[in-house]
């Protein structure tokens, strides 16, 4: 027997603890291999592919952030790895192992495990990334697709980077054992657990620092949210630290000092060794909610994001198709009997028409950031015509009478406001200057936002009509639009109608389907992307869980024992076993829900539409895999300590 | 009257694969009357824990059996066991098997929360059973904060605590210095003659049997022979002493039980 086997026989004999560790490698491992063999194929490296480049841009940001989070996890796992086997190094050096055999034996354990998982992820990952072409294929709408082809560089770029990986981080850990003496080794176990240290100043930190987090997330609008998100972020960190450094440690002794449920059956053994262990589990509860909260508002915005597309797509493309024409005389971009001929030949049906005429008129409003005074071009039309298309698009119609006039700004989702409710404006028409008192503004599309009708100025009727009475109707500017049932369904009768269009600019048509179509492809793949991102996390915080749970086996075991022997019940056992890890995975998972729905109300906000029910399938469907997870672990937990009892 | 009773018991190990089997213990018959303090010594290997593990209901006889209280422990399935044992009997290990996650007082009134008492009788039952056996002062330490003898009385107490039908120790100073030894064995007297308890004890310590009231000797799986303690202790250790010598050599080697 030489080290080799030695080494071979420790991994068979941790197995149970290797486990969750090995599976969230394979799942890392096969995660990046696939988005590298897109990445290197060579129909996407020579661009044969429409939007294959902006895919590959985005796979080779899931790949950074795979790797930083590889890196995160495998040390994290290695440290644990060494930490309750201290006890069995200090006995191989007592048998005359040295330091330099140790390391290697650690070192050859390490590289094993590494070098079994990288195949069997590799393997995995080559499966399936036929399914994964396929599947991007799809969503990118490419007419062939992509190959299943051999890619040597997804291999060697996996190969050697997750190798040299684990070899940095097992180099890395070996200098956990580096100074220790063989007496602290031997005595590690036996070190006395101390009761945790309490400030009740740090608690109110935490409470405050969440608050704190939390109203700047809520009350986030589009404009400040950049400046926003480093504080947020900030806060939130700190306070979820000290959350779980302090306050469940103090929540914690207040269930101590309850000596009547405490002394109440199993609540004697669960509740201490809560309170013994909440040390250690404080900085775990801090990554995994912090993970948590990662996932699911990374998810669960990706989710809403594209789930809310159908009415952002609505908002701000009024009409399903629309055009401007700048000379209200004639047709000059297109005759609109030939947009209905070419609707109705695909059969689409058309719920109403806006046909709306205004005159080009210019305002002094402030500029977007600087909010200097500058010449702003809007169409002047009149309430009526506003009411009318308002009504069609279940927008409130205005009231307005005698010099009043409402701006129309078309960005719902920016928040900015350019004029003020009892402002006085002055509208320049050619040498014509009208004064109006400013009603207010609307951020909303109501006619296609389109050149000379971006923004609009609503007035009187009367006011309009003495404006306009004598303007030629070839100075008013026309702007038409047709709303069309199933407008998802219009992208080619949207391209044809662009088609004929004597567009040259490219300027004068909007129309919606293709727009949205584009949009939604792209949201699809991130989501899809994504949501391999967000499942590694996933597994990867359960792993650690896991992890966790099997690294206070012997000790675990001990106690039970003893248990046992005083007559404890197997279900009280497993009770025990239970609470203990049912603890350890839905307390971070509660803190992270929170976190993720403030995130979710915030995104609601910056949306503008109401996404709780969106979130709500996110969060439920987190919470099942979370509770499949627990089971799993708790079955292999259950059998790993039951086993040894008697 | 026998609190105890074991009558024709057997033990066989037989090897998962082949014929060898070895038996562990031969058609072993005694008792331990109420209120006794009865010894049982022995060689390695001579059966001494797989004799206290049938008692203690953690494994089964091959054939013959146990009597505890006049219940047979080995008619009960794998719940209703539990809680017998958890009634019926109270344990002292070598290994102390306190829970360090717990203090003095909560290790000793464990075996009551797991029965969910009243918190007042609780209090009152640590109290005074910590009054009788000197530990008042350790109620509220840990267990890494007292010294072996401390812990090995802690468990005494906790054996005691919801006043088992008989009280059952496996090498209880296995672990301990000579001083610390004799208090243990003083609080094992103390139980008996202020608390009436019953306890049966397997030691390898001659000293510590010496506080018995009747010694059994027992060897490859057989009753040997028996020492009955006359009153005087000196006298009664030398009986032991003599048994042992011609017992034959073994008994000292650390005892493979835990």
């Amino acid at each position: 027997m030489n080290l080799r086997h030695l080494a071979k026989r420790n991994i068979q004999g941790n197995t149970q603890r290797y486990l969750a560790y090995f599976f969230s490698i394979v799942f890392s491992v096969s995660i990046f291999f696939i988005y590298a063999s897109f990445i290197f194929h060579p129909d996407v490296v020579n661009a044969n592919i429409s939007g294959g480049q902006i895919v590959r841009v985005a796979l080779i940001a899931a790949e950074i952030v795979i790797i930083v989070f590889s890196v995160f996890f495998i040390a994290y796992s290695n440290a644990a790895f060494i930490q309750p086997r201290k006890k069995e190094f200090g006995l191989l050096t007592l048998f005359g192992m040295s330091k330099s055999q140790l390391r290697k034996l650690i070192y050859m354990e390490q590289t094993i495990v590494s070098l079994v998982s990288i195949a069997i992820g590799l393997g995995v990952g080559f499966l399936f990334s036929k399914l994964f072409l396929m599947i991007v294929s799809s969503l990118l709408a490419v007419e062939e697709p992509l190959a299943f082809v051999f890619v040597p560089k997804a291999f060697v770029y996996t190969i050697v980077g997750f190798f040299l990986l684990f070899q940095l981080l097992s180099l890395l850990s070996l200098l956990q054992i580096e100074n220790l003496e063989v007496v602290d080794l031997l005595k590690d176990k036996q070190k006395p657990k101390k009761m945790p240290f309490v400030s009740k100043w740090l608690i109110v930190l935490s409470v405050i620092c969440l608050s704190i987090s939390y109203y700047l997330a809520a009350t986030m609008t589009l404009n400040n949210s950049l400046l926003r998100v480093l504080p947020i972020l900030f806060f939130v960190l700190i306070g979820t630290y000290s959350l779980f450094s302090q306050s469940i440690v103090a929540l914690c002794r207040r269930l101590y000092r309850k000596k009547k449920s405490l002394y109440n059956g199993t609540n004697l053994i669960t509740q201490t060794n809560l309170i013994f262990d909440i040390k250690n589990y404080s900085r775990l509860f801090f990554l995994t909610s912090i993970i948590t909260a990662v996932i699911l508002t990374a998810a669960g915005t990706l989710f809403m994001f594209t789930a809310d597309l159908k009415k952002q797509g609505m908002d701000n493309i009024p009409q399903a198709i629309g055009w401007i024409e700048n000379d209200a005389s004639v047709y000059s971009v297109i005759e609109p009997s030939e947009v209905e001929k070419t609707l109705k030949k695909d059969g689409f049906k058309v719920p109403y028409k806006v046909n709306v005429t205004g005159v080009p008129v210019t305002t002094m409003i402030p500029q977007i950031g600087t909010g200097e005074p500058s010449e702003n071009q809007s169409l002047l039309i009149s309430e009526r015509d506003y009411n009318k298309v308002a009504a069609f698009r279940k927008l409130d119609p205005v009231e307005l009478s005698g010099d009043e006039a409402l701006f129309i700004f078309p960005y719902a989702t920016l928040d900015s406001q350019f004029v003020q409710r009892g402002d006085q404006k002055e509208l320049h028409y050619g040498k014509n200057i009208i004064q109006v008192t400013m009603l207010g503004q609307r951020n909303q599309t109501v006619i296609a936002p389109i050149g000379l009708a971006t923004t609009l100025m609503v007035v009187d009727d009367k006011l309009y009509t003495d404006i306009t009475d004598n303007v030629p109707l070839k100075q008013k500017v026309r702007v038409r639009g047709y709303e069309v049932k199933d407008w998802e369904d219009a992208i080619e009768a949207s391209e044809k109608i662009e088609k004929i269009a004597i567009n040259p600019e490219q300027n004068k048509v909007q129309t919606r389907a293709p727009i949205y179509e584009k949009v939604r492809q792209g949201s699809m793949l991130t989501l899809f992307i994504g949501l391999f991102v967000s499942l590694l996390f996933f597994i990867v915080q359960g792993s650690m869980m896991y992890l966790r749970v099997f690294t206070n086996l012997e000790d675990k075991k001990i106690q039970i024992n003893a248990l046992n022997r005083m007559g404890l019940t197997r279900k009280e056992i497993r009770k025990i076993l239970g609470a203990e890890i049912r603890i350890l995975f839905f307390v971070p998972f509660v803190i992270g829900m929170i976190h993720a729905i403030v995130a979710f109300v915030a995104l609601s906000n910056l949306l503008g539409s109401n996404l709780l029910g969106y979130s709500a399938i996110v969060i439920g469907t987190y919470f099942l895999l979370q509770l499949l997870y627990y089971q799993v672990t708790k079955i292999m937990y259950e059998r790993a300590v039951i086993s040894t009892i008697k | 009257m026998a609190i105890l009773k074991t009558e024709q018991l057997s033990k066989t190990y037989f090897q998962k694969q082949g014929n060898l089997f070895h038996k562990a213990l031969d058609n072993f018959t005694m008792d331990v009357q109420k209120g006794e303090f009865v010894g049982v010594m022995g060689p390695s290997g001579s059966g001494k824990t797989t004799l206290l593990n049938l008692m203690a209901t953690i494994d089964r006889p091959t054939s013959g059996k146990v009597i505890l209280n006049e219940k047979n422990p080995n008619e009960l399935k794998n719940r209703d066991l539990a809680l017998f044992r958890r009634r019926e009997i109270g344990f002292v290990f070598q290994d102390f098997n306190l829970l360090d996650t717990l203090t003095v007082r909560e290790n000793i009134l464990l075996p009551l929360a797991l029965d969910h008492y009243k918190q007042q009788e609780m209090e009152d039952r640590v109290n005074q059973l910590a009054h009788l056996l000197s530990i008042e002062g350790i109620l509220d330490k840990r267990t890494f904060e007292i010294s072996g003898g401390q812990q090995q009385r802690t468990s005494c107490a906790r054996a005691m605590i919801h006043e088992p039908s008989i009280i059952l120790a496996d090498e209880p100073t296995g672990n301990l210095d000579s001083k610390s030894a004799k208090q243990v064995m003083d609080t094992f007297t103390t139980l008996q003659k202020e608390k009436g308890a019953s306890i049966l004890m397997v030691t390898h310590d001659p000293t510590a049997a010496s506080f018995c009231d009747r010694i059994l000797f027992i060897k490859d799986g057989k009753f040997f022979s028996e020492v009955h303690n006359g009153g005087v202790r000196q006298s009664f250790y030398q009986r032991i002493l003599d048994t042992l010598s011609v017992l034959g050599g073994g008994y000292h080697e650390p005892s493979t039980s835990r």
